[in-house]
C-alpha cells in the first residue's frame, strides 16, 4: 500500500560550500501520514523543511511532490501549506482576509471563498473572529488562525515549523491533539518539525530523528522509544540510563556485559557486538522496579542519592554499577512511602529491557 | 491605560523646573522667532520690506496673486516638485526593497553611494548637474531640473523605507508565496501596504527636498523654468518688495500642511500594527 508523497533523493545543503548542514538526505513520505522531523538545533531538520517549502535550493539531490520534480519549481508554485513558528499572519489584513488570501491567488469567487472561510474558521474554533485583526488575538488564536489559513485553501501537503514553540506547556498540549485530530479529519498529509521529542512522541505517525545532518532513525514512536537504534536516538527520545561495559560473554538474542566495576548485566543485543567489545547499556528509568520483589536477572543493591518529588511519581537517583548518576521511577504502589536518601534499596530489571549498544567515541 | 498612570503626577513648580521651563521658552522663541517675522511683513501695507510696518494690508497677496512671474514660478515648483515625488519615491522604494531583500556582496557600499547626495554639499552637487545636465542637452528644461531634483530625494526617500524594513517580517514573503502568491502579487498584496506610511512620509520628504531646492536652481534654472525660492532669490536681488514675505508665508504654511498630512498618516499607521498581545484564552 506503499502511495509515496514526497521523496528526497540523496539531498545535501550547504549554504556556504564549506559547512554541510544536511548530507544525503532520503527519506520518502507516504500520502495521508504525519510525519515529524525530530532533533536538536543545527541538526538539518528546519532546513530539510525550507528546501521541501521551495525556500532553500538543495545543493544537491533532487526532491519530489507526487513524482514532480520540485528542485527549480518557486514556492508559490508548489501549492503547499506552511505554518511558521511565529505565525507570519498579515497583520493589515483581518482574519478572514488573511484565510482569503491564498483563495483569491487561486482565482476561487467570492462565495466559494466565503463558504471555505467559515468552514476553516469552524474547524480550528474561532467563528466568530473572522473581522478581528491578528493583533487583536492571543498567541494561541493567531496560532489557529496560522493552522487554518495553511489549510483552507486544501493543500496536499502541509508543513509546520514548530508551530507550538511560542505557546505556553498546557495550551501547547491542548493544540497538540487538536492539529492531530484536524489531521486524522482532513487526511491531509503532514510533515511537522520539532526538537521537543514528546511533541513529536504523541503527535506522529513516524519521526525521523535528524542529527549532524543525517537521520538516525526513522521509526514509529513505539518503535523510536523501546527500540532505539543508537545511542543518540537511546538518549534523544526520553530519559536514558546509560552504563558503559564491555561484553563478556553473549548468545543470539541476549548479553552479559561487564561494567568498570564488576558488575555484570544482562541485557538484550541491539547490536552485533563481539564477545570482548565496548557496549552501552540502555535502560529505561520506568523500566527500573525498587523493591524486593522482581526479576531475578539484575537484581541489584543501590544506594539512594536523592529523590525528586513529581506528585505522580518520585525519581530517585541511585549508585549502581560505579556510577552516582542511576535513574529510577517508582509511584509508591510498592508501599514504598520510607525510602530515604542514603538508605540502601534493592532494584531489579528485566533482560530485555536493557538494551546493549555498541559504544561510540562521538558522545 | 491612560496617559496620567504612565506620566508622574503634576508637581508644584520648582526652582529647578521654572528655569527648565524659561530655557526652554527662549530655546523656542529663538528657533521659532526668524519665520514667524516674515508674517507681520507679507501684512505690511508699505512699499518697503522694513519692520514696524507702517500699517497693515492684504497688498502683497494681491501682488503675488497677480504677478504673472510669480504665478510661473508657483506653478514650475508644483510641476516639478510633483514628478520628483513620483520618480523619487519609486526609485527609492525599489531600491530600499532591493537592498533588504537582496543577498549580495557590497551592500554597503551600494547603499553608501546610493545616500552620498545627501551628505554632499549641495553645491558640489548642482555644478556636477550642471555640467552632466547640459552635456546631454537638458540644462535649462524642467526635465533637468526633475532629474536633478530626483537626484538629491531618492536618499530621503531610500532611508526611510530602508528604516521601516527593518521592522518587516520577511516570513510575511515566504507565507504569501506559500499561498501561491507570485513575486509581483507579493509585493503589491503584502509588502507594500505594510511599508506604505513611511513611503508616503518619504514622498513627502522628497517633495519638500524639491519645494525649498535653491542652488541646483540657480544652476539650471533659466526665467522661464524659475521655481518659488529662484523667483524669491530673483526678488530679493532685483526689488526687494515684500511680495517676497508674502512668497515666503504660503510656502511655511504649505509646510505646515504637509507636515500635518504626515502626522495623519503615522498615526493611522500605529493604530493599524500595535504588538500583538499574548494572552492565553
Amino acid at each position: 500500500m506503499s502511495d509515496p508523497i514526497v521523496v528526497f533523493d540523496q539531498i545535501t545543503k550547504s549554504y556556504d560550500g564549506i559547512n554541510t548542514v544536511v548530507h544525503g538526505l532520503d527519506l520518502t513520505i507516504e500520502r495521508g501520514e504525519f510525519v515529524t522531523l525530530l532533533g536538536p538545533s543545527g541538526s538539518g531538520k528546519t532546513t530539510s523543511l525550507m528546501m521541501l517549502a521551495g525556500f532553500e535550493e538543495p545543493t544537491s539531490g533532487t526532491i519530489t511532490l507526487d513524482g514532480r520534480l520540485l528542485n527549480h519549481v518557486p514556492a508559490h508554485q508548489r501549492g503547499i501549506g506552511v505554518v511558521f513558528q511565529n505565525y507570519a499572519l498579515f497583520p493589515h489584513m483581518s482574519v478572514a482576509g488573511n484565510l482569503s488570501f491564498p483563495l483569491e491567488m487561486q482565482g476561487i469567487g467570492r462565495a466559494e471563498r466565503d463558504q471555505r472561510i467559515t468552514a476553516a474558521l469552524d474547524m480550528v474554533k474561532l467563528g466568530p473572529l473572522g473581522e478581528r485583526r491578528p493583533s487583536e488575538l492571543s498567541g494561541g488564536q493567531q496560532q489557529r488562525v496560522a493552522l487554518a489559513r495553511a489549510l483552507v485553501f486544501q493543500p496536499k501537503l502541509v508543513l509546520m515549523d514548530e508551530p507550538l514553540g511560542a505557546l505556553d506547556k498546557q495550551l501547547r498540549e491542548h493544540m497538540q491533539i487538536e492539529i492531530k485530530h484536524i489531521h486524522e479529519q482532513l487526511g491531509v498529509t503532514v510533515v511537522y518539525v520539532t526538537h521537543d521529542q514528546s511533541e513529536a512522541l504523541t503527535m506522529s505517525d513516524r519521526v525521523a530523528v535528524f542529527n549532524q545532518g543525517r537521520i538516525q532513525q526513522l521509526a514509529s514512536p513505539a518503535t523510536l522509544y523501546e527500540e532505539p537504534a543508537n545511542a543518540f536516538v537511546a538518549s534523544f527520545i526520553g530519559e536514558n540510563n546509560r552504563l558503559v561495559g564491555t561484553v563478556a560473554s553473549r548468545d543470539a538474542t541476549y548479553c552479559r556485559m561487564m561494567l568498570e566495576d564488576g558488575t555484570q548485566i544482562e541485557a538484550r543485543l541491539a547490536d552485533d557486538l563481539a564477545v570482548g567489545a565496548k557496549a552501552v547499556l540502555s535502560l529505561r528509568p520506568e523500566r527500573v522496579m525498587v523493591g524486593a520483589s522482581g526479576p531475578e536477572t539484575n537484581q541489584f543493591e543501590a544506594r539512594i542519592e536523592e529523590l525528586i518529588y513529581f506528585g505522580d511519581h518520585t525519581k530517585l537517583r541511585l549508585s549502581l554499577g560505579g556510577s552516582s548518576g542511576f535513574m529510577a521511577r517508582t509511584s509508591f504502589k510498592d508501599g514504598l512511602r520510607d525510602l530515604q536518601r542514603g538508605s540502601l534499596v534493592m532494584v531489579s530489571w528485566s533482560r530485555d529491557c536493557g538494551r546493549a549498544m555498541a559504544f561510540s567515541e562521538q558522545e | 491605560m491612560t496617559a496620567s498612570t504612565i506620566l508622574p503626577a503634576r508637581q508644584r513648580p520648582t526652582t529647578g523646573r521654572l528655569i527648565l521651563y524659561s530655557v526652554t521658552s527662549v530655546l523656542l522663541v529663538f528657533l521659532v522667532a526668524p519665520i514667524l517675522v516674515v508674517f507681520p511683513l507679507s501684512l505690511s501695507s508699505g512699499e518697503l520690506l522694513v519692520l514696524p510696518t507702517p500699517g497693515y494690508s492684504w497688498r502683497w497677496y494681491a501682488d503675488f496673486f497677480s504677478s504673472q512671474r510669480w504665478l510661473l514660478a508657483t506653478y514650475n515648483s508644483f510641476v516639478v516638485g510633483i514628478l520628483t515625488t513620483l520618480i523619487a519615491t519609486s526609485l527609492g522604494t525599489l531600491g530600499a526593497i532591493g537592498l533588504y531583500l537582496g543577498r549580495f556582496r557590497g551592500k554597503a557600499f551600494v547603499l553608501a553611494l546610493l545616500s552620498l547626495p545627501m551628505v554632499t554639499p549641495v553645491i558640489v552637487t548642482a555644478i556636477a548637474l550642471y555640467f552632466s545636465l547640459s552635456a546631454v542637452g537638458l540644462g535649462s528644461t524642467l526635465t533637468g531640473l526633475v532629474l536633478a531634483h530626483t537626484v538629491l530625494s531618492v536618499p530621503y526617500v531610500l532611508l526611510t523605507v530602508l528604516a521601516s524594513l527593518q521592522s518587516f517580517d520577511p516570513n510575511l514573503l515566504r507565507a504569501s508565496a506559500s499561498l501561491g502568491a507570485n513575486p509581483i502579487q507579493s509585493f503589491y498584496r503584502v509588502v507594500l501596504p505594510l511599508i506604505t506610511p513611511s513611503v508616503a512620509t518619504g514622498a513627502l520628504f522628497a517633495f519638500a527636498t524639491s519645494f525649498d531646492e535653491l542652488i541646483v536652481a540657480l544652476f539650471i534654472a533659466s526665467p522661464d523654468q524659475f521655481t518659488l525660492p529662484r523667483q524669491m532669490y530673483a526678488g530679493i536681488r532685483e526689488f526687494l518688495s515684500p511680495t517676497i514675505a508674502s512668497a515666503a508665508v504660503l510656502v511655511i504654511l504649505l509646510s505646515v500642511l504637509l507636515l500635518m498630512i504626515n502626522e495623519t498618516i503615522r498615526n493611522r499607521a500605529a493604530r493599524h500594527t500595535l504588538p500583538p498581545t499574548h494572552r492565553t484564552p
